[in-house]
């Protein structure tokens, strides 16, 4: 992976900036009561910045909101509020057509490797959608455009002489990269990647993960890489984003990230990452957390992860943490927590100074059901 | 998936996914893959029902096409009416099948051999005439509906459902009524305009469920038009209900032309047609039973050759479906 650049970042480098995005999706309500709209809060007021040729990885359990903001970054869906910059232009309120451009230099991996293809239509023809879609290699030819497409599939590691199968002829792994050759082939400048690699065989995670950084070291790639394994995201990210409930809570280059997590909530997650050796997996701590994750369409007031926290107190309730750097950190390791977890702390010893019992949320009038 | 992985496992019951070719001594096999529609096509070809059902529709074109042909071998026009011995007896009656006029003559000296070969014509131009405008409107308005949802969606559905509970026959008699003036167009639309709503209902539910596929999604964070989504990846995945639906509605298309023919608001007289000419018959059976029967075996023979060889269709589309008799 491409280390970013120590020292001052100027705006230049900056790709991607995501200001305040909030995502709602309206809920239709069963009650009869009046003026019940009811939101699910997907991504609620999250900021981040992708600087060119990095890894950015996001990381959280199902339903904190990761995919969403992948699609928000790739306006697949409006957003609710909040700006997203590319390269300097705000791409938040595009209309589809002027939003077209940008297409070309933002594209998607998408997790399910058997439903993003379409089964009806030739492998070839997929993979050369996005130059019919924007007019590529027009001029020149069908004749070219195959070229190119074959070129690519050889890229990514498919048999160029595959061109004319369909995506029910090939393997789950050989099917994601037929995605990332998809993907590729106008030689874009973001790719996000949504969990390309959970729907694989571990041995096949691994040739993914090693073609993507491949490709990523040859056409200057940049990357959003969403992921709920740890280790992998680990391996292949320069700096990590740990999202729930829809809000970052840690974001940290991912050395320090996993050596020196902050938020409990952070750390609860790492400790949970299998580890191959048996005699440090039964030396070092598992925090396990109690309770389901609140749902997103009735959040917890002030911190989300109060009511799980085992450091939870009385200030986590009345006062939402800002996502900054505690104790000591670099810049670039920001926690949104009143309580950070200090190096060598023992979390699992911790106990929350409110009752585990005590849901609160921003509604009041829905604790009365 | 599921749809993916069924196709694979039948096609694996009844012959092979990719075929293997041996290209002579010294070469390496090559594997092929073949696209759904081969697999299909393959099926239907083991299917022996309709493989003589597609020679009998085929012998039927072919006597159709060739109905100029008979007249000649015969020596007697479709709407010549004849006076001669075997052609009308002394009082005017028909005659029975003879030498000279192989199926007999109707009862204005007609050949009926001749008069029925060209009843095909009809029935086939507006069987598939009606159908192919039936299938184009119905996909074209269940893709749009299906697709665009929201306020385009209510509407059209409405307007669906309100050509759904329109009585055909009785609204297609007024319309011919309206209209005055029949010609075989008119008699195509008119049937056209009552079928499509059956196939955009169809088409509008599978498309409800296509669209919500991942690759849809795919195809539209590459900035794909909603037209070219609709055309390039939906289509291809909704055309083959519609396939089926066509080739079921080939023999419910010429049964509508014969019924519209039959009550008097089809194809005007003196042409051939095998409504009118069992209509005509109606009142003669029991004096002149080949009037009646060969204008209605060969619109059963017809039917029952579409219908057979629809269900082959269907069958080679959709192999999980439970067959009484497996082969």
């Amino acid at each position: 992976m491409i280390a970013s650049t120590a020292g001052a970042v100027s705006d230049n480098d900056v790709l991607v900036r995501v200001e305040h995005v909030v995502k709602h999706f309206p809920v239709q309500s069963t009650s009869l009561r009046k003026g019940a709209h009811e939101v699910v809060h997907a991504v609620d007021d999250v900021s981040l910045e992708i600087r060119r040729g990095e890894t950015v990885g996001l990381v959280g359990e199902t339903g904190c909101g990761k995919s969403t903001l992948a699609r928000c970054i790739t306006r697949l869906y409006n957003l609710t509020s909040g700006t997203i910059t590319f390269e300097g232009e705000d791409i938040s309120a595009l209309s589809r057509r002027r939003m077209r451009p940008f297409r070309r230099d933002i594209q998607m991996i998408f997790q399910d490797p058997y439903g993003s293809l379409n089964p009806r239509r030739r492998v070839g023809s997929i993979i050369a959608d996005p130059l019919s879609i924007h007019g590529m290699g027009e001029g020149k030819g069908r004749k070219d455009r195959k070229l190119l497409v074959q070129e690519t599939m050889e890229l990514v590691g498919l048999n160029p002489e595959h061109y004319n199968r369909f995506p029910a002829e090939f393997s789950g792994g050989q099917r994601q990269r037929i995605g990332v050759a998809r993907a590729l082939i106008l030689r874009p400048k973001l790719i996000v990647c949504d969990e390309p690699v959970s729907a694989l065989d571990v041995s096949i995670q691994a040739q993914i993960v090693n073609l993507l950084a491949d490709l990523q070291k040859e056409f200057g790639l940049t990357y959003v890489f969403i992921a709920h394994d740890l280790s992998i995201v680990r391996h292949v990210s320069d700096r990590v984003a740990v999202m729930y409930l829809g809000k970052i809570i840690e974001e940290a280059p991912s050395r320090l990230l996993y050596n020196h997590s902050r938020h409990p909530y952070a750390r609860a997650l790492l400790s949970a990452v299998p580890v191959p050796d048996p005699r440090s997996a039964q030396v070092r701590q598992r925090i396990i957390l109690v309770g389901d994750v609140p749902s997103p369409i009735d959040p917890p007031a002030g911190c989300r992860f109060h009511p799980r926290c085992p450091k939870a107190a009385q200030r986590c309730i009345d006062e939402e943490p800002q996502l900054v750097a505690r104790f000591d950190d670099p810049i670039t390791h920001e926690t949104a927590c009143h309580f950070p977890v200090a190096d060598g702390e023992d979390l699992a010893a911790a106990r929350p100074s409110i009752a585990a019992t005590e849901r609160v949320t921003t509604d009041p009038g829905a604790l009365s059901t | 998936m599921t749809q993916g992985i069924g196709d694979a496992i039948s096609a694996r019951d009844s012959g092979q996914v990719l075929e293997v070719l041996t290209p002579g001594e010294g070469g390496s096999r090559i594997i092929k893959g073949r696209s759904p529609f081969a697999l299909a096509f393959d099926r239907l070809r083991r299917d022996r029902g309709a493989m003589i059902s597609l020679f009998v529709i085929l012998a039927i074109i072919a006597v159709a096409i060739a109905a100029p042909l008979l007249g000649v071998i015969t020596g007697h026009g479709p709407n010549h009416q004849y006076r001669g011995l075997n052609a009308l007896s002394a009082d005017g009656q028909p005659h029975a099948p003879s030498g000279t006029f192989w199926f007999g003559t109707d009862d204005q000296g007609r050949d009926i051999l001749v008069r029925t070969a060209y009843g095909a014509r009809i029935s086939l131009m507006v069987g598939f005439g009606a159908t192919a405008i039936t299938i184009s409107v119905g996909l074209l308005v269940g893709l749009v509906t299906g697709y665009f949802g929201g306020l385009v969606d209510t509407v059209l559905a409405r307007i669906i459902d309100m050509v759904l509970s329109i009585p055909y026959l009785l609204f297609a008699v007024a319309l011919v009524a309206i209209l005055g003036h029949i010609n075989i167009w008119i008699v195509m639309v008119v049937i056209a305009a009552f079928g499509w709503a059956s196939v955009g209902r169809i088409i509008r539910g599978q498309v409800i469920s296509v669209r919500e596929r991942e690759f849809v999604e795919a195809a539209r964070s590459l900035g794909a038009s909603d037209w070219r989504i609709i055309f390039v990846d939906i289509l291809p995945n909704v055309i083959a209900p519609a396939i089926v639906f066509s080739t079921l509605l080939l023999p419910v298309s010429v049964v509508s032309e014969a019924a519209l023919s039959y009550l008097g608001v089809g194809i005007p007289p003196p042409t051939a047609d095998w409504g009118q000419m069992i209509s005509d018959a109606q009142a003669l059976y029991q004096v002149a039973w080949w009037y009646l029967f060969f204008p209605g075996m060969a619109l059963l023979v017809t039917t029952l050759a579409f219908n057979i060889f629809g269900d082959g269709v269907r069958d080679a589309f959709d192999p999980r479906s439970d067959r009484i008799f497996a082969k």
